[in-house]
């Protein structure tokens, strides 16, 4: 078998003016900053603004993350990603469900348990929200609204206009139902509706606000490859935009550029890694002209975030990621990103140290700052190979897209189960690779050490057990000191918007102020949507 | 005719991740093995006692950070009578944690980065001693 990128394409020893012969630079390159943007959103990129510096953040108790949040911000990190518990938070679990209960020493290992308006306070305290970026750790669909309630409910407090706050959701499919599915989660159908609340809250509310921006990363990072990752993030973002059609309260151009910056993974395969964001970024504006009539520059340029690989990081011989996140961020830098976050060296061990997360930040700023990479926009336009290859993510892409319309559209291949074989096959494609020497991952399959060459050290957070007491307890003196009428009206407003059509961020606004938990809140989703497990094929 | 070697895979973190999971499961069907998938989140009685009744050789366990569920499964198991189930973790398991689980009755722990070969290899190897221990006594 010939040399192939991760996704399959076949690649030939050399490249030269034949194989673009085809290309007509106007209808398909175009200058950055206009249609098509395959060469970048913005004519000047980089020079007029570099790229976010975006990492996730968040360990232990609500404290705990305000700490880590303030230490990367005083290191050069531009914005901030608050990372919630995965344990309750992704879940909307009750802390003395047995599930939870039996593993309390897992909390707060993936994140804080923000579980309440409170948390979020804690959280955020001495964090200057109006000038920042923000990801409010909104990250599964059934939490989104929930955490985009809370996060605004704190601006609020501190007498901030919800128009000026600037910053970005998920309320993402992919973690959710895809990559980390977990138990008793509300159905894909009623998530859709949950995100396309927010969007028309954020349309009209907060026009700094992306409140569903799309993380292809966590589709590639469960297993798709990178041409599949492109098609599940426009597939995803295709159900978003049908739905909000249907609505008929707003017309294209008036929601599309809050969906319109997404995220992607680079995979350890540099040009196609390029290519990628080259290619999504032409697939983008098309889809957005041609299928839906849009025609305000907004709708049609796709921005980017990367998450520099977390599942090409190896736990054997740690510092090796630090390269590795090095060569993923100069792919993202020279794909053209608004913004990225670099894995910390020794997340395939532990939770990140200081030492590694200051890494992750350092690696961006030594690219943006010492390398010139940052000088010129989109300095491989025009390459005989990296022109023919954003050509062939684009025709691939667009295949899998159409083979996901084949299975009914996003939320029918979803809840089929059709995805979730696609993305196990595909792990198991690669990890054949892998266990077969094909790909060659250093100091896994080949220049091994029997001992470790470096020395990392092993972060440890706050014990689970300790987390949960404190949580507990204050989740107890909340209910004590809440007042019952306000709270028992709220619920019962809450549950009526959800049962409804009408949209449900005024009346999440309301439960969180009304000081009533995320759990609270989640069993009250659960209770109108159902429940749904997902169809994994193990 | 070896008997076929039955598995029991579960995902008793509540985190969700099941990417390491569905390409162990995949392999060690692919080497001929049965591989029955338990579950999330289940807790050490519910783990234990699905061995017991699907009568597996083999637990797996996929995890990740913390290990408290795995070290009940391995008190359970001890006080079985009769055949205990090889008790395998995988996942991201912390350098200070290996020595502990293996010293509670972990029998094989695969951490982040370790080959399918070497899965599929070590179950065969230990359930073959298993056996051959049987037919001696």
């Amino acid at each position: 078998m010939g040399v192939t990128t991760t996704s399959g394409i076949p690649l030939k020893t050399v490249y030269t003016p034949a194989d673009i012969a085809e290309l007509d630079y106007e209808r398909e390159i175009g200058d950055p900053g206009r249609e098509p943007y395959t060469r970048g959103p913005y004519p000047e990129m980089y020079r007029a603004r570099p790229w976010r510096i975006f990492q996730l953040s968040g360990y232990g108790l609500p404290e705990d993350e305000r700490d880590r949040i303030r230490f990367l911000l005083e290191h050069g990190e531009t914005g901030f990603i608050m990372e919630p518990d995965l344990m309750t938070l992704y879940g909307m679990y009750d802390l003395d469900s047995p599930e939870v209960y039996e593993r309390r020493e897992e909390l707060g290992m993936y994140g804080a348990p923000l579980l309440s308006l409170r948390e979020y306070e804690r959280a955020l305290e001495g964090i200057p929200i109006e000038k920042l970026y923000a990801h409010p750790g909104a990250a599964t669909p059934i939490c989104s609204p929930y955490c985009h309630a809370c996060y605004f409910s704190v601006a609020r407090n501190r007498g901030i206009p919800l128009r000026e706050l600037r910053g970005t959701g998920e309320g993402d499919f992919f973690l959710a139902y895809l990559a980390t599915p977990m138990t008793k989660l509300i159905p894909p159908e009623h998530g859709l509706r949950l995100n396309c609340d927010l969007i028309e809250f954020c349309v009209e509310n907060l026009p700094g606000w992306v409140p569903v921006s799309v993380p292809g990363t966590n589709a590639r990072e469960s297993g798709l490859n990178g041409v599949q990752q492109i098609a599940v993030t426009f597939a995803n973002n295709i159900a978003y935009i049908e739905e909000l059609l249907r609505r008929g309260r707003h017309k294209i151009d008036d929601f599309a550029h809050t969906l319109g910056g997404v995220g992607f993974c680079p995979h350890m395969d540099f040009f196609e890694d390029i290519a990628i964001m080259r290619a999504a970024r032409r697939m983008w504006c098309r889809l957005l002209k041609e299928r839906y009539g849009a025609a305000d520059p907004r709708s049609t340029r796709l921005r980017i975030h990367v998450n520099v690989e977390g599942s090409t990081s190896t736990r054997q011989q740690p510092l090796n990621n630090i390269v590795r996140g090095t060569v993923g961020m100069m792919a993202a830098a020279l794909g053209g990103v608004q913004s990225a976050g670099v894995t910390a060296f020794d997340e395939a061990i532990c939770i990140p140290s200081e030492q590694a997360h200051i890494m992750s930040v350092r690696t961006q700023q030594i690219l943006q700052l010492e390398s010139g990479i940052a000088n010129v926009v989109d300095p491989l336009a025009g390459s005989y190979f990296v022109e023919h290859l954003t050509n062939e993510v684009e025709t691939r892409a667009w295949d899998y897209l159409n083979a996901i319309e084949r299975h009914g559209g996003f939320i029918a291949a979803l809840k089929s189960g059709w995805l979730h074989r696609e993305t196990a096959r595909e792990a198991m494609a690669y990890e054949q690779k892998v266990n077969r020497g094909e790909i060659k991952v250093v100091g896994v399959n080949c220049e091994r050490m029997e001992e470790e060459p470096y020395q990392v050290p092993v972060f440890s957070a706050r014990p689970g057990e300790e987390v949960y007491r404190i949580i507990s307890e204050r989740l107890e003196e909340l209910k004590r000191e809440r007042d019952p009428r306000e709270a028992a009206g709220a619920l019962d407003n809450l549950r009526r918007a959800l049962e409804s059509e009408e949209n449900v961020m005024p009346a999440m606004m309301r439960a969180v102020t009304a000081g009533l938990t995320a759990c609270e809140i989640g069993n009250v989703e659960r209770a109108a949507f159902g429940v749904w497990e997902a169809p994994l094929p193990l | 005719m070896e008997t076929r070697i039955r598995v029991l895979t579960v995902r008793p973190s509540l985190d969700g991740h099941w990417r390491g999971l569905a390409v162990v499961s995949t392999a060690l069907r692919d080497a001929g093995m049965e591989v029955i998938y338990g579950g999330v989140a289940l807790n050490a009685d519910e783990i234990t006692s699905a061995a017991i009744q699907e009568d597996v050789d083999v637990i797996g366990l996929s995890m990740y950070g913390r290990f408290g569920i795995a070290y009940k499964v391995c008190e359970m198991l001890r006080d079985l009578p009769g055949r205990r189930p090889l008790l395998l973790v995988g996942g991201a398991v912390p350098p200070d944690e290996i020595q502990p689980l293996k010293d509670s009755g972990v029998d094989g722990i695969f951490v982040a980065g370790s080959s399918l070969d070497s899965i599929v290899a070590y179950i065969r190897a230990k359930c073959r001693e298993r056996a051959d221990d049987a037919e001696a006594s």
